[in-house]
């Protein structure tokens, strides 16, 4: 009676294959996540960068109130990285303000609702909210 | 010689086989280190974006802290942010450090004479590959410094635009221009650049087809009330001052009288003399489009004649000729629907309600000339039916055709159908006395109708002959007496 012949090169080899599969699919896996955290530092400078783009255009509409009532906004302005839109300015005359104003840079958008109680001689505040979608504050 | 053979038959075990493996194997480390140390970095530079971004934020934040405290100390130039021994945010050197290696540059331009522009940068570097940087950007303005009211303990006259018999009943101002209704047949509505209120001058002069009532202003678009019957509102475009082009009007239904405006948002509020028995409509509502057409958005009966528009909050304060109810309350919804709310009757007498206007928790009705004291003040903190606390009264010179307040509720100012006092001034701050602190006496006939124009802090008295800037004359600035 004969033994089979053993075959242990085989066996290596195989086992070589086997090993490198796995490693190979986890260093991928690894490098996805990473390239997934460095677009999720780029997204969250480029929300941040949204955010003061709609602070800007409240800014901007808070001088420009004060400086004629009549005012209404309905405007975007193109900034330096991105653009801010302003919706009608709420409300008439000097008392019960609303500004309504959305920033955007890069796929992000960020919008900011803003209660002015009175314009002149002091813009009084009563709320400045960052908020998900505008209420009827302002119009369209 | 048979077990030479077996020998021989062991193939799968030479020298080059191991030689094979260990190379694909040194090939699958070699390539999974690689993707291992990309990820990694990758994931180190996510995290770098991410604290330089929060840093370049924190940048911004400061100097909104600072130009909050005071505007002048937002200095253009290259900053950097600490913090002084109170914990306030300051500017400090030319630029700031954080843990980890971040450096912080905060760039000050100046855009004219209110607005900064702020530009911060975070950067960072660790060693010759892994360097970067984030910039954010934001503008400030200078809104949060008060503007000055004077002290209207006393007034003067700093200019007139005269015009005999004109009839004066409105007027708006708008930067350098006011625009003023008449009565003058062929004209209706003027434009009077009041760039320097010591000279008033005209412009321009529109033909609204009838005589001009009140005026709204939303932007560049001007709409004036008429007696013109086919159009009572008449709407123009008014971006060059110089030459108001009409964009549309409008035919209040049937054969309603319109008397009042106002504007809100974009919807324009009108209110007139009551219809038909039948169809006693007095106040309507209007959307208005991006081009100034108008379309009706709502309607509500009064039968009384709704001579003045005040806005608060989700109302409409009407100042009404119904006996039962001087001062109406109107609710509005935000796409123009209106329900009558009610009112508040002065159950002292049975006249009119002429001029209204709001100012902060208090709304001033100016009433018809009676023996009762004309001019009533309610606190409108809840805003349901104003009542207590007040009323408040104050004895006119006349009818009150026109009344209005500062921003901060300190003075009450009331246009009487009179000569004499044809403009007082009041304490509106103390409503339980409402103390006359200075009147002006018209040489130009009777008041009209009163005009305050926040932004100069002047009072425009439309009179029968004229139109007079008055500015106040006291020492110092104006303060609650």
């Amino acid at each position: 009676m004969t033994k089979p012949p053993s075959r242990p090169g085989y066996i290596f080899l195989l086992s070589v294959l086997i090993i490198g599969a796995v490693l190979a699919t986890t260093s991928f896996t690894l490098l996805l996540l990473g390239l997934g955290a460095e677009l999720s530092g780029l997204a969250v400078r480029d929300s941040i960068q949204a955010y003061e783009n709609a602070q800007t255009c409240a800014e901007r509409a808070l001088l420009l109130l004060r400086a004629d009532l009549a005012y209404d906004g309905h405007v975007t302005y193109t900034l330096s990285d991105g653009t801010c839109t302003l919706r009608t300015i709420g409300g008439g005359g000097n008392d019960g303000r609303g500004i309504c104003a959305e920033g955007v840079s890069g796929t992000s958008t960020r919008r900011i609702e803003i209660v002015v109680r009175t314009v002149l001689p002091k813009t009084r505040i009563d709320s400045w909210a960052e908020v998900d979608a505008f209420s009827t504050l302002c119009p369209s | 010689m048979k077990l030479c053979l077996r020998h021989r038959a062991r193939g799968g075990f030479l020298l080059l086989e191991a030689l094979l493996g260990i190379a694909i194997f040194g090939m699958f480390i070699t390539a999974v280190s690689f993707t291992l140390l990309q990820g990694q970095e990758s994931s180190i530079l996510g995290g770098d974006h991410v604290r330089g971004g929060f840093l370049a934020e924190q940048g911004l934040e400061a100097s909104r802290a600072i130009r909050d405290g005071s505007f002048a100390a937002i200095t253009a130039g290259e900053h950097g942010i600490g913090l002084d021994g109170t914990g306030k945010w300051i500017y400090s050197g030319n630029q700031s450090n954080a843990s980890g290696g971040y450096v912080t540059r905060v760039t000050v331009t100046a855009s004219g004479a209110s607005t900064m522009v702020i530009s911060t940068r975070t950067s960072w570097k660790r060693g010759v590959n892994r360097s970067g940087s984030v910039v954010l950007s934001a503008d400030l303005t200078n809104w949060r410094t008060p503007a000055t009211v004077g002290n209207w303990s006393s007034v003067t006259a700093a200019g007139t635009y005269s015009s005999a018999n004109a009839l004066f009943n409105d007027a708006i101002v708008s930067g350098s221009y006011a625009f003023v209704t008449n009565g003058i047949s062929g004209g209706g509505l003027m434009v009077l650049n009041v760039s320097n209120p010591a000279s008033p001058s005209l412009t321009t002069s529109v033909n609204l087809n009838g005589v001009g009532y009140q005026l709204a202003l939303k932007g560049r678009t001007l709409f004036v009330m008429t007696d013109d019957s086919a159009a009572e509102i008449k709407v123009y475009n008014v971006t060059i001052p110089s030459s108001p082009q009409l964009l549309s009007s409008y035919n209040l239904p049937g054969s309603a009288v319109g008397t009042s405006i106002e504007v809100s948002g974009d919807l324009l509020f009108a209110g007139g003399v009551p219809t038909t028995a039948s169809s006693i409509r007095a106040l309507y509502t209007f959307q208005i489009s991006s081009t100034g057409s108008l379309t009706l958005r709502g309607q509500m009966d009064d039968t009384g004649t709704v001579n003045a528009i005040a806005l608060s909050g989700t109302a409409a304060l009407l100042a009404d000729s119904e006996d039962a109810r001087e001062l109406t309350m109107a609710g509005v919804t935000a796409t123009g629907a209106l329900s009558l709310i009610g009112g508040y009757n002065l159950s002292d007498s049975t006249v009119d309600g002429l001029s209204v206007a709001t100012s902060g928790t208090s709304a001033l009705l100016g009433r018809q000339k009676s023996a009762f004291q004309e001019l009533v003040v309610f606190d409108i903190t809840r805003p349901a039916i104003p009542s207590s606390p007040g009323p408040w009264y104050h004895e006119g010179s006349g009818s009150l055709v026109g009344v209005d307040a500062d921003g901060n509720a300190c003075y009450g100012f009331l246009a009487a159908a009179s000569g004499r006092k044809a403009l007082q001034v009041v304490n509106l701050f103390d409503k339980t006395s409402l103390t006359e602190l200075t009147t002006y006496t018209s040489t130009t006939g009777l008041a009209r109708g009163l005009y305050y124009d926040h932004v100069h802090d002047d009072v425009y008295l439309l009179t029968t002959n004229a139109v007079v800037i008055l500015q106040p004359a006291g020492a110092g600035a104006g303060s609650c007496p």
